[in-house]
């Protein structure tokens, strides 16, 4: 994968909207930099649901949301009815749960601290089977 | 170089969320994919960015938090061609 400008902190917080559910701007890049292209695109869930008090939450249409993410941005990047769509999609998918694993190790400070909760909203992020 | 933000320019998704149906979702994701795609095309000079990351992914295999983080860190390891 390409190592591109990556915006690190990609939460919902972060994303402007109006009230059509068009993005209007990003903001905070005090902290972005250059990443293999995929890192963030795990961001996508922040769209599909949230933490709740007994753990991470789907919304009921993320399965079909996800999907028209992940249509959307590979026709985006030029895979749209290629052979390879599959492929690229894997890649990104990788590069997408490294994000996840580095996103969150950035907030843990040592292996105490990973709980029940944490590993299983980990494990809800992670979408690549093993 | 830090950037001082002053003002936002609108209200961010988080504090419009619940209002949103699927059709907004819908919207919301193409141009998220949208922008996370834009620097696909504008590649930057590699500079050990990448066995930076790899070093950081060892901290979960040393932890040993789950059988699937490991068995997904192992897979990446070898899928992501870092």
């Amino acid at each position: 994968m390409p190592i591109v400008l990556t915006h690190v902190d990609l939460n919902t917080c972060n994303i402007l909207s109006d009230a059509n559910g068009h993005i209007t701007k990003i903001v905070d890049w005090v902290e972005a930099e250059n990443r293999p292209f995929g890192m963030s695109l795990f961001r996508v869930e922040g769209f599909l649901g949230g933490l709740t008090n007994s753990g991470y939450q789907h919304r009921p249409e993320h399965d079909e949301i996800r999907e028209h993410f992940w249509d959307s941005l590979l026709k985006h990047l030029g895979y749209e009815g290629s052979p390879e769509r599959s492929e690229m999609r894997q890649k990104c998918q990788a590069m997408s749960d490294m994000g996840v694993l580095v996103w969150m190790l950035g907030s843990l400070q040592n292996e105490r601290e990973v709980n029940r909760m944490t590993v299983g909203y980990l494990e809800t992020l992670l979408r690549t089977n093993p | 170089m830090q950037l001082t933000i002053f003002e936002y320019g609108g209200e961010s998704f988080a504090s419009q969320s619940s209002n949103y149906d699927v059709r907004h979702l819908r919207t919301a994701v193409e141009d998220l994919a949208h922008f996370l795609s834009a620097p696909f095309n504008s590649p930057q000079s590699p500079n050990g960015e990448g066995e930076s990351l790899i070093t950081r992914l060892q901290t979960w295999s040393e932890w040993k938090i789950s059988p699937r983080v490991d068995a997904i860190i192992k897979r990446l390891h070898k899928e992501s061609g870092i």
